[in-house]
């Protein structure tokens, strides 16, 4: 019995990471805190797991759990973490429940966007993304300085963001 | 977003989120930010999508796929004098030095340039599966440490092996992972702790004071100096209160196993202070008492559960024999050869082929295969191991060696780098120190080297050619001082370009071409002493064992879909209005490329185009006499399997081009088996009856 309520667990955990490391990330905005509060999350919804009812969404419920461990980590971390304040953090939690469609929208268009950009601006978001390099570092592996690549990634994030609007705006209008 | 915000507003935002993300924002900066989210949904909205688009991007990989994109033919071809002439004139030179033995490499610390880049977990679970198929065959003794440190820790007696045969008795063991393949090893700490590790185990020294074990048996036996004396495993650190104490780590599960036979012991379960804010939970064992200690799946930093179980010393028995210091050299013997691998009698020579997405191309490898096979060699066929990586660096290599590449158990390893370093930038120093990285961690691990220099790429890339140069300069004078083979591509490609006054390259001026594969093959065939053996002018591409034969496809329509889940997959039901697809695809594919892995059973261009294309989920079924256990091969893109309506595989990131990237252990039943998978406009699919490398 405790068996299959571990492999179910295994399961939509495994299913559904991905959407909860998003919704966090959201709320704390750095990717090594996300990682925490996502760990932190998986530890509390194991605990948690037997008053889940299969017949309800898992990310719903899991995100509620996600949203205090947001809160959590905010507590421990007030020196560092907590540049935004709370009731923001309560006003986004809100609105981001009112949004998982726009988003997920978004991210249907996010493939196509990077298609379009050169193969420069391509590696630099691999760089920093897909390798998960600190600006610091592609700066002393490509030798252009931090300022440079700064920009340049500022730039390349806002014409991906600009894209996606366009092409969700083109859906809407066609 | 509905409503729009002014362009200052938005240029503000964007600036206070960059700078939130990036972690450069000030406090003013954060106050800026809460007032404007507070006071405007849309300002709300706004931060939603960025902080999302951010979050994806974490996620999105389709861009690192050089393959898949730009292999494009240029159509040039030489014509069979012109190869065979060019083939002629350079039979019989070859560059060798000797590498029976390459000087004993000063140890190092990880080099603070060559910082490995961390991928994304692929799944906080299925992680664990991947590792326990790694584990099967992994063999590995590495040991990282600074020269001149104290000995923290002497083996004192073996019977047994460790995985690659570095260690014997009297050795000080420095901090790192040690592989016991099997049998009986006892190693004394500095503080006097005394522990025998019973062999298959798999630990790390970290100090005299604390270590750590992933897998195995151990029985510690600590006097009052050595109090505090530390086991960590997955789900608790034991610490020793002065006693005598067993622990058996399950490698599939991480459950740990505490047995005190005298004295008391502590537990001190993860998470610890650190992660928590909370005081660690403990629990104290006496003499006689025994707990079981499972970690959850999927995360072994949290609280894990406690069981009572009866204390069992005949579990440690091998352990405590040689704790005791009396083990007879007749049964030292029979310990071994129970659980050792027998010697392998002329058995063929093992070589993996570290490199970038020219060797994740596999076309020299095939090259190769088919020059030796054709040459009647009387040494075995070698077993040859892609362990390419599309975009790779020196460093992304470096980073991938534990995992591509020692548990492959090469017995040569040839690298393949410098044309990413150079076309990306990398400094002169940064390229070096990765190279002595990776070849120093190579020899730590006994393992054979040969240094292959680069292709040379033309058009856009021109600007970076200079440093191309150094870096190839730099190849051959380590491989020269360090006593490696050298395999010098570079030369052989150089002079073909010379003597056809061709490229040599597709028409993504990167690329080596099909006649290009040719000096990569010649260079390692020479290498490897094949020097009198020619490559065929074009590889044969055979199709790969296990390949299904017969797929159903659809479109699942937009570029990112939302993951399978258990309902979909079940009501998912093939008819016609489903793609059929045979393999290996029938109709030839105009880029030889391309076509070479059509032929070898990958599923390429499934909607015409070459672009990544939309994803698809796809069907098959594969009939079974009898319950089997057999592994899914994956390659191109396979984000998930489903087998008879369980997931076996959620990928957040596809495989990796070549075949096995992904290894994923499956049982069929008898009867009829229903495969689902999602995949993309490239896969590759094998269901394989053992796994092989």
């Amino acid at each position: 019995m405790a068996e299959a309520a571990t492999e179910q667990f295994v399961r939509l955990f495994a299913r559904h990471q991905r959407d909860l490391f998003r919704y966090v990330l959201t709320l704390v905005a750095n990717v090594e805190d996300a990682h925490e509060v996502l760990q932190e999350t998986a530890a509390a919804l194991w605990r948690k797991f037997d008053q889940y009812r299969p017949e309800e969404p898992f990310v719903p419920w899991a995100r509620k759990f996600a949203y205090f461990e947001v809160l959590k980590f905010r507590r421990r971390h007030r020196y560092r973490g907590a540049l935004l304040e709370d009731q923001v953090i309560e006003l986004l939690a809100e609105q981001h429940a009112t949004e998982a469609d726009a988003l997920e929208q978004r991210r249907h268009a996010l493939g196509q966007c990077l298609e379009k950009l050169p193969e420069k601006d391509r590696e630099l978001i691999q760089l920093r993304y897909w390798h998960d390099t600190t600006l610091q570092e592609v700066s002393e592996q490509s030798g252009r300085s931090v300022h440079m690549l700064y920009k340049s990634l500022v730039r390349i994030r806002r014409q991906l963001f600009d894209c996606i609007n366009r092409s969700l705006a083109t859906e809407a209008g066609g | 977003m509905s409503t729009a915000l002014p362009a200052s507003a938005e240029d503000k935002l964007h600036e206070l989120i960059t700078s939130l993300i990036e972690g450069q924002a000030t406090d003013e900066q954060g106050e800026e930010l809460s007032a404007m989210l507070q006071m405007s949904p849309t300002a709300r909205s706004f931060y939603l999508a960025y902080l999302d688009l951010h979050a994806n991007l974490f996620e999105e990989v389709d861009i690192t796929e050089h393959l898949g994109r730009s292999l494009a033919e240029v159509d040039q071809t030489l014509t069979d004098e012109e190869i065979e002439r060019v083939l002629a004139a350079e039979a019989g030179e070859c560059v060798e030095t000797n590498s029976a033995n390459p000087p004993a490499a000063p140890a190092i610390a990880p080099s603070p340039l060559t910082t490995p880049p961390r991928e994304q977990p692929r799944s906080y679970v299925y992680a664990a599966v991947f590792l326990a198929l790694v584990a099967e065959v992994a063999l590995v003794v590495f040991m990282l440490t600074a020269p001149g440190e104290p000995a923290m820790a002497t083996l004192e007696q073996l019977d047994g092996r460790f995985a690659a045969g570095t260690v014997v008795a009297g050795d000080e063991l420095p901090p790192g992972k040690y592989d016991l393949a099997a049998g009986v090893a006892r190693v004394r700490f500095a503080n006097g702790a005394q522990v025998a590790f019973e062999g298959p185990a798999q630990f790390e020294l970290y100090s005299e004071k604390r270590i750590h074990l992933a897998q195995g048996k151990l029985l510690a036996r600590v006097p009052a100096a050595g109090r505090g004396f530390t086991v960590e495993t997955p789900g608790a650190a034991v610490i020793d209160l002065g006693t005598e104490f067993g622990v058996a780590v399950e490698a599939d599960t991480g459950t740990a196993e505490v047995h005190v036979f005298e004295g008391r012991v502590e537990a001190e379960l993860t998470p610890r202070a650190d992660q928590t804010g909370a005081p660690p939970a403990k629990i104290e064992l006496a003499a006689a008492e025994a707990k079981r200690i499972i970690t959850p799946p999927g995360d072994r930093t949290r609280q894990p559960q406690i069981e009572d179980i009866v204390v069992d010393a005949k579990q440690f028995a091998k352990a405590r024999v040689a704790e005791a210091g009396f083990l007879p050299p007749a049964a030292a013997a029979k310990v071994v050869q129970q659980s050792a691998r027998r010697p392998e009698v002329n058995r063929p020579l093992r070589v993996a082929f570290l490199g970038d997405s020219i060797t994740t191309g596999h076309t020299y490898l095939m090259l190769i295969e088919q020059a030796i096979a054709a040459a009647h060699d009387p040494r075995p066929q070698p077993v040859l191991i892609n362990a390419g990586g599309g975009g790779n660096r020196a460093s992304d290599m470096l980073a991938r060696l534990d995992r591509d590449v020692i548990p492959a158990r090469p017995d040569i390893v040839f690298l393949s780098t410098g044309l990413n370093d150079a076309v990306r930038e990398v400094n002169d120093e940064d390229f070096q120190a990765t190279v002595a990285a990776i070849t120093d961690r190579l020899d730590q691990a006994g393992i054979r080297l040969a240094i292959m220099t680069t292709s040379v790429p033309a058009g856009k890339h021109e600007p970076q050619l200079p440093r191309l140069e150094r870096f190839n300069e730099f190849l051959r004078k380590f491989a020269h001082d360090r006593g490696y083979k050298l395999a010098d591509v570079n030369r052989r490609f150089l002079e073909l370009r010379r003597q056809t006054g061709r490229s040599l390259l597709v028409d993504d001026d990167f690329h080596p071409d099909e006649d290009g594969q040719l000096p990569f093959a010649k260079a390692v065939l020479a290498a490897l002493g094949y020097s009198d053996v020619d490559p065929p002018r074009r590889a044969r591409a055979d199709l790969e064992p296990g390949v299904i034969p017969h797929w159903w496809l659809q479109p699942r329509g937009p570029k990112r879909p939302p993951p399978l889940d258990a309902a979909a997959v079940a009501a998912l039901q093939e008819d016609a209005t489903w793609l059929q697809l045979d393999l290996p695809q029938p109709q030839p594919h105009p880029l030889w490329w391309r076509n070479q892995e059509r032929q070898r059973g990958y599923a390429i261009s499934i909607d015409g185009t070459d672009m990544a294309g939309p994803r698809y989920v796809g069907i098959a079924y594969v009939d079974s006499a009898e319950p089997r256990t057999v592994y899914f091969y994956t390659g191109g893109h396979v984000w998930s399997i489903w087998l008879n309506g369980q997931q076996l595989l959620s990928a957040a990131t596809p495989a990796k081009w070549q075949v096995g990237t992904d290894r994923v252990k499956a049982q069929l039943h008898p009867g009829r088996n229903k495969i689902v998978i999602e995949c993309g406009n490239d896969f590759f699919f094998a269901v394989r009856d053992q796994l092989t490398w």
